[in-house]
């Protein structure tokens, strides 16, 4: 089958309506959506836990002479534990029966901060790995020593390869518009069939 | 010393000293800000 720049783009496109159609805009209580859950705020078995583990601490406490490295430890273990569960219950994170806190995966803004951001901004940051490291690689053949340039690599370049990257969606743009960042069929080597 | 840069140059050496970098400032955000189960700010 031949791409062409259209179809691509009406593939895309696709994909984006497609996906964004599972976005949900409409505010409801936190967890409307998931009977079985509930906000970790109102979760017995979640204060159970804190309960549970602050307390599993303080019984190794015990063990210990006060004031010795081994105690100092636990106590800040126990503090620890407890800004855990409080920052879990300030948020909107929701709980399972068992008390465990859920990351909520399927594109609702309410819980954009548990998937969609991180998420986007892994895409991004891997994103400009992949886009440096191809604008470095298309920099080495146009020298005289390409191969050595991509073992050897040429750091000054590289470097300022890698902080140009940054608005590396724009470039892809624009690289995609203007045909330069899809090699033509006739580049692309096909092995006889 | 030309030499010792071309070195330091090579693709193993670079990848060495990038990824330890990237461990530290890794471990660092972990040590500052442990347990981040959700984005914060939100």
């Amino acid at each position: 089958m031949k791409l062409n720049n259209k179809s691509i783009f009406s593939r895309i496109l696709f994909f984006a309506i497609f996906s964004g159609s599972f976005l949900n805009f409409e505010i409801k209580p936190a967890n409307a959506d998931f009977a079985s859950l509930k906000p970790c705020k109102e979760s017995p078995a979640f204060k159970k836990r804190l309960t549970a583990s602050v307390k599993k601490l303080e019984n190794r406490l015990k063990l210990y002479t006060p004031g010795s490295k081994e105690a100092e430890f636990l106590i800040k273990e126990v503090e620890a534990t407890k800004t855990r569960f409080a920052r879990y219950e300030n948020s909107s994170l929701l709980c399972g029966k068992e008390g465990l806190p859920r990351i909520i995966a399927t594109g609702q803004w309410d819980h954009a901060n548990e998937f969609i951001i991180p998420g986007l901004i892994f895409l991004y940051i891997t994103g400009w790995i992949g886009w440096v490291g191809r604008k470095y690689v298309r920099y080495a053949s146009t020298t005289k020593n390409a191969f050595e340039n991509e073992i050897i690599i040429n750091v000054p370049v590289a470097l300022s390869i890698m902080n140009s990257g940054f608005l590396w969606p724009l470039d892809a743009w624009k690289e995609f518009t203007t045909g330069d960042l899809l090699a033509s069929d006739d580049d692309i080597t096909v092995s006889p069939r | 010393m030309n030499d010792f840069l071309k070195y330091l140059s090579t693709a193993p050496v670079l990848m060495t000293a990038w990824l330890s970098i990237t461990t530290t400032f890794i471990l660092a955000m972990n040590f500052i800000y442990p347990d981040a189960l959700t984005f914060p700010g939100f």
